[in-house]
């Protein structure tokens, strides 16, 4: 959710820059093209970097719009309101274990309580012995509570994987400050 | 004069040079034109990458070395060219060691190429993680080992095969039969195969070679340099006129080929009869004189020490057969052909198995329900065959057909208690691993990491669903469905179903939702499951301690608690390692199990709890681990 709502403020921010008819052509130059799904879809993303479809659909420089993208954002967060909401946001040290005796895991010690009881989700799978992206949808889940006013917290999986396997394992919490679900931690890591 | 006879061994392997050119350069041409080359991760599926995946590119290699072996001496040899080169001032050995290297330096070559290609992959990939999927320490390894060690390995092998011309063929393969078989009967074996040079297992990220392989390996390919020099470089004229003649004279070459074929036709044969036929070792003491007995529907074998059992299934044959029929209507008259009922089956694989009119029964278990409920099932299965079923498809609805058959064995012969107990697992089974039916439509992915039953008994939850929603006709008019050649081939998983469903007017969602809503009302009652798990702690006297806990039960206990291992998901069933103990809940417990066959670096295992050992456990997923 949080890397879509960025994707979208880009988007926002340019047919702020450009008006919607610019930002629409760059949207149709660079997501409609019918791919071939051969050596033809590599050549064509060769000869039609995104720098050189942006810069021909929208007359903007690349580089100038990603600083003013950054520049904005940077705004936006200095914005009263959005400086509330990050305040609102977990933050301090939260890390992936992996422990011989519990097994694999996670430890957080936040900067400061959460104000109110959160449901979290430790999801996690197992690997190939080999990194590749991985699909969300494989993504196994164990839901919990985050009781308010705790700051230290640990979740482990125990017996879960065996020594050396390969683990994802990732912690979302639902924010209700943001509405949505973010993700605090995720690491690939061996079972101990 | 080296490089003259190096050159001269590269024209006389010129047709091979052409064709391993060519299917690098169709492979490549593969990958990079009809692929776009920053996506193709062909390989991601190679050995290194991935546990067990080298067992088929070490045999493929192999082979390769034995072509490009035969098209080095052979030939020169036939056609006396041998001689000529035997004039020139170099020494025998230096011309048969030149040859060994040509032969090698080609498949080294190639192999060098394809890893080129594939790094320019790599490096060519949109994602971080393709680009990253070889760091130079593997790349070095699949070099070294995959690309070098290999081919010294399988071109010396290749040298001494081909001394014995066309019957090195047939040599090679009795080799292979023994060795197939050997491996099975004493697992050590596998050292011997050349399928275990290339045969890892991983930890975390880190190939663990089979360095007593390599070995192992390494000495046979250097006794067989050795001996292949010794034997063409000495006794080549007196086997060429052996040979000759027995090109010659057809009717000895026929009678050759066919003491060959017997000969393996009758090594395997013993070996498997020693491997099948012998008794399973609870049987001591028991008559294993075959009887049969004929009803109007069955032909029945069973022992004579298992007669009582066996009457249990035989009298109620007939019956089930006319009761299953009411599930699962079939032509008139059905042919009159019996359906041949092997009950002297004994396999720790399953309690019984079936095809097309014909079913085997293991009579282990002693409860007579059971027993029915065997006979039931796989009466179902028997009925429910239908020859023009696509084999692709076969796998895909596994599920399916296990579940019916588990669907009409409880119908029909009920068992509350073990269907309920059954349900629970499929519920708890989908909650704690949050299983889809997607994933039951692919059993071999399934089975490598779940338990094989959760698919019979996710199967007849799904059955249920269909019946609740759409009627009990249904099950026996997607069976046919199914097997009819007017429904699309390229049809497969969910929309093979809403193709399906979809002919009888009935809708894949309120089926799902059916089986969906089941599985729900019965999580409640999921805490009556016991619950076992267990992590390797150690090692004492050769074998591997667990300590095994029942997390959660219903009572105290003791509850028994069975622990599966097994080298990897091709292992078969019967060289798993099961053991069973008694736990009581709560109280961790160091269990010394005994090791799998195979003694690799990692294994595989399970745990499950039951009440007692005629009860199911629900056993936890597959875990590895490095010992």
């Amino acid at each position: 959710d949080v890397c879509d709502a960025l994707a979208a403020s880009g988007w926002r921010i340019l047919e702020a820059r450009v008006g919607r008819e610019r930002m629409l052509s760059l949207a149709r130059a660079a997501l409609t093209r019918a791919g071939t799904g051969d050596v033809r879809d590599y050549l064509w993303e060769r000869r039609h970097p995104t720098r050189r479809l942006f810069e021909g659909a929208t007359g903007l420089d690349y580089e100038t719009f990603l600083e003013t993208w950054q520049r904005e954002l940077f705004r936006l967060r200095g914005h009263p309101a959005a400086a509330a909401l990050l305040a609102s946001l977990p933050g301090g040290a939260i890390s992936v274990r992996s422990d011989p005796a519990r097994g694999v895991g996670f430890q957080a010690k936040l900067a400061a309580p959460l104000a109110t009881d959160t449901t979290c989700t430790l999801r996690h799978v197992r690997l190939p012995p080999h990194d590749l992206p991985i699909s969300p949808d494989t993504l196994e889940e164990v839901k919990f509570v985050w009781p308010r006013g705790q700051t230290n917290l640990e979740r482990y999986l125990p017996n879960q994987y065996g020594r050396g396997e390969r683990v994802f394992l990732a912690l979302d919490c639902d924010l209700p400050s943001i509405g949505s679900w973010a993700r605090l931690v995720q690491e690939r890591v061996t079972a101990p | 004069m080296t490089a003259a006879l190096v050159r001269k061994e590269l024209r006389q392997l010129l047709p091979v040079i052409l064709g391993l050119a060519s299917l690098l350069v169709w492979s490549e041409a593969s990958a990079f034109l009809l692929h776009p080359p920053d996506q193709y991760l062909a390989e991601a599926e190679g050995w290194l990458l991935n546990s067990h995946a080298g067992r088929l590119e070490a045999v493929f290699t192999l082979i390769l070395g034995l072509v490009v072996a035969y098209n080095l001496l052979p030939g020169e040899h036939d056609q006396r060219t041998i001689e000529f080169l035997y004039t020139l001032p170099v020494r025998r050995r230096t011309l048969f060691l030149t040859k060994y290297a040509v032969g090698v330096g080609l498949l080294v070559a190639l192999s060098l190429l394809g890893t080129a290609a594939s790094t320019i992959h790599h490096a060519l990939n949109a994602s971080s993680f393709g680009r990253q999927l070889y760091p130079p320490r593997l790349l070095l390894l699949k070099i070294a080992a995959g690309d070098i060690g290999l081919s010294f390995v399988v071109v010396a092998y290749g040298m001494l095969l081909s001394f014995f011309r066309r019957l090195g063929w047939i040599l090679f393969l009795l080799l292979w039969l023994s060795l197939e078989v050997g491996e099975r009967l004493y697992p050590p074996l596998r050292v011997l195969n050349i399928r275990s040079l290339l045969d890892v297992d991983h930890q975390g990220l880190t190939p663990l070679v089979d360095g007593r392989a390599w070995l192992v390996q390494g000495a046979m390919a250097a006794l067989s340099l050795a001996l292949a020099a010794r034997l063409w470089l000495s006794d080549a004229g007196g086997f060429a006129g052996f040979y000759d003649q027995l090109r010659k004279q057809v009717g000895l070459r026929r009678a050759g080929v066919a003491l060959g074929l017997l000969a393996a036709t009758l090594a395997s044969g013993a070996l498997m009869l020693v491997w099948v036929e012998a008794p399973p070792s609870d049987e001591p003491g028991l008559s294993q004189r075959t009887l049969t007995f004929e009803t109007e529907r069955f032909h029945f074998t069973y022992r004579e020490g298992r007669a009582d059992r066996a009457m249990v299934i035989i009298r109620e044959a007939d019956r089930a057969y006319r009761r299953v029929r009411t599930w699962l209507p079939g032509p008139d008259g059905d042919g009159g052909d019996r359906i041949v009922a092997d009950l002297t089956d004994a396999s720790s694989e399953h309690l019984g198995i079936a095809g097309w009119k014909k079913l085997r029964i293991d009579l282990r278990p002693s409860s007579p329900a059971l027993l029915r409920h065997v006979l039931y099932h796989e009466t179902s299965h028997v009925l429910a065959a239908q020859p023009g079923e696509l084999p692709e498809r076969q796998a895909g609805l596994r599920f399916f057909s296990e579940g019916l058959a588990e669907y009409v064995a409880y119908e029909l012969e009920p068992q509350p208690e073990e269907r309920e107990h059954a349900r629970r697992m499929a519920a708890l089974a989908r909650t704690r691993y949050q299983l889809h039916v997607e994933d039951l439509m692919s059993p071999g992915a399934f089975v490598a990491r779940h338990d094989e039953f959760l698919l019979y008994a996710l199967g007849e939850v799904w059955v249920a669903g269909l019946v609740e929603a759409c009627g009990p006709q249904l099950p026996a008019r997607l069976v046919a469905t199914f097997a009819d050649p007017t429904l699309p081939r390229s049809l497969a998983g969910l929309e093979l179903w809403r193709a399906a469903l979809q002919r009888h007017h009935c809708d894949l969602d309120r089926v799902m939702s059916r089986y969906e809503q089941r599985l729900r009302r019965l999580e409640p009652s999921t805490n009556l499951v016991p619950l076992a798990s267990a992590r390797l702690v150690d090692e004492e006297a050769g074998r591997l301690v667990f300590e095994v806990v029942v997390v959660e039960a219903p009572t105290p206990g003791p509850w028994q608690v069975t622990v599966r291992l097994r080298d990897d998901p091709g292992t078969p069933v019967d060289d798993w390692v099961i053991e069973t103990f008694p736990v009581t809940k709560g109280t961790p417990q160091r269990l010394p199990v005994r090791p799998p066959v195979r003694q690799g670096q990692r294994f595989e295992f399970q745990v499950g709890a039951a009440k007692d050992d005629q009860a199911r456990p629900f056993f936890t997923r597959w875990q590895s681990v490095t010992r």
